[in-house]
């Protein structure tokens, strides 16, 4: 059973009204609270997508088990690292799936790819549930960081390592909301400024200020854990 | 590069940290769990069978704007319908059904016997108050009828106003009198004798029988008693009895 820890989540800038409005310290959130999403954002789709997304309209079932198969690891994945619980990620996933069941005309070939449009949905619903108050959620240390299992002779070096990334994590978890979805998209889940651009909707200096900031503090974090410790 | 010569000792910082940042994110293999897949795939199905069963209805389906509209226009014509229907009824009337002007008597209260004779005192419509009709239901009742109508549905349905006073009228021995406010309080009213022909009775709209009419042409006159509203208007009439004229012109009036 890993422990677990309980957090806030931080207001989600640029799409929720919170009280306390942009944060005084990061100038560029005001800008990118009304900053309209640049038209030269929108990615190409991977090559097959199109022809995905018009076999799913015609109602092909193997179609939508592909895009599933493609994308739903992610998804999740991203659910989880922005502090979602086991059951509201899975929850998240499903909703996700259905709304593109539903309406798959939502996603626009022409305006970017599947998995950005995906994204995009699946953080807005999570911002949904911010909204209806679940601002408190639990969250789970990742107690099954995959890898290759360790060798006899690295055992201690790999524990090591481990242990280095569960502190990250759980400094990534103390994170305010707008800086944790751009490290967990940029970072973790690897993509490209101008397509986590589009998924949170805002400019792309914004999200690298943003990410900067980000590193910022998560190396104040990771520094002020290791003086506590030597103390 | 430029980064990197500005803030050396960040950048190697910085570095190390986003290895280690990727590094988690791959080293995350959570996954859904395949129950999801196996959920999303039946609800798939059955969407798929609902579109399929209901293609036309889809491809007609009602746009909620044109509904609202359909709405209100239905509204707006009930709306009309109603107020039309409540004018007619209880509107103003400025002509009988015959196109003939409604007969209005004012008397004034106090005088005794006072002839009035056809355009004597009474007003044309036109230049009377204006008069609410009464209910047609209640219009057209004699007094049998009334009274009948009050034994068969007494206790049973609720009278309206209208109808319990010209009910009082008639247990009194009154004659309602069309073209009068039956929604008047009876307590207000006065009871005024007076003397009237046939014709000024015609004009009240109280017809004689043919033996009266008869009696009528030879220039009788009738004690009577009219009833006048609060609006100064004849609301019921009594008869006591027949008087030539003869006996009128004996009482020097």
């Amino acid at each position: 059973m890993p422990p677990t820890l309980v957090f806030k989540l931080a207001s989600p800038s640029g799409c929720v009204p919170d009280s306390a409005g942009p944060r005084a310290d990061d100038p560029q959130a005001e800008a990118s609270h009304s900053a309209p999403v640049d038209s030269s954002l929108a990615q190409a789709p991977a090559p097959g997508e199109v022809e995905l997304a018009t076999r799913l309209r015609q109602g092909e079932e193997a179609a939508f088990t592909e895009i599933y198969r493609a994308h739903h690891a992610p998804l999740y994945r991203f659910a989880l690292q922005m502090g979602a619980p086991n059951g509201l990620a899975e929850e998240l996933v499903h909703d996700v799936f259905v709304e593109l069941m539903r309406s798959p005309q939502g996603f626009r070939p022409g305006r970017g790819s599947l998995r950005s449009y995906l994204f995009g949905v699946a953080r807005h619903r999570l911002v949904d549930q911010w909204r209806r108050g679940r601002r408190e959620v639990s969250w789970e240390e990742p107690g099954t960081l995959a890898g290759e299992p360790p060798s006899p002779d690295n055992v201690s070096e790999e524990l090591s390592r481990r242990q280095e990334l569960a502190q990250l994590s759980r400094a990534l978890a103390a994170l305010p909301w707008e800086y944790r979805e751009v490290v967990v998209l940029c970072d973790l889940q690897e993509m490209p400024y101008q397509e986590a651009a589009r998924i949170l909707r805002c400019r792309t200096g914004t999200i690298a200020s943003r990410r900067h900031r980000a590193h910022k503090l998560l190396q104040e974090r990771l520094q002020r854990n290791r003086r506590g410790k030597e103390s | 590069m430029k980064f990197e010569k500005r803030f050396p000792s960040e950048h190697g910082e910085e570095t190390g940290l986003a290895g280690a940042l990727s590094e988690l994110g791959r080293r995350d293999q959570r996954s859904t769990p395949e129950q999801v897949h196996l959920r999303l795939l039946d609800e798939f199905r059955e969407m798929q069978e609902a579109r399929q069963g209901s293609t036309v209805f889809h491809a007609r389906r009602w746009n909620p704007r044109w509904a609202g509209v359909a709405a209100a226009l239905l509204l707006c014509g009930v709306a009309g319908w109603l107020l039309f229907h409540s004018q007619s009824n209880t509107g103003v009337r400025t002509a009988s059904a015959d196109g003939q002007s409604i007969p209005a008597v004012q008397v004034a209260a106090g005088s005794e016997h006072m002839p009035i004779g056809e355009g004597h005192t009474a007003r044309t419509a036109q230049t009377a108050k204006p008069l609410i009709a009464a209910r047609p239901a209640a219009r057209n009742l004699t007094g049998h009828r009334l009274q009948k109508l009050a034994k068969t549905h007494r206790g049973h349905v609720t009278v309206p106003a209208a109808l319990r006073n010209s009910l009082a009228l008639v247990r009194k021995g009154w004659i309602p009198l069309p073209y009068s406010n039956p929604m008047l309080p009876l307590k207000d009213a006065a009871v005024v004798p007076v003397q009237l022909s046939a014709t000024a009775l015609g004009a009240l709209g109280v017809h004689l029988s043919p033996g009266m009419t008869a009696a009528s042409q030879r220039g009788a006159v009738y004690n009577a008693e009219l009833l006048i509203g609060a609006d100064n208007f004849a609301r019921a009439i009594h008869f006591d009895s027949p008087k030539s004229d003869s006996h009128t012109q004996e009482q020097g009036l």
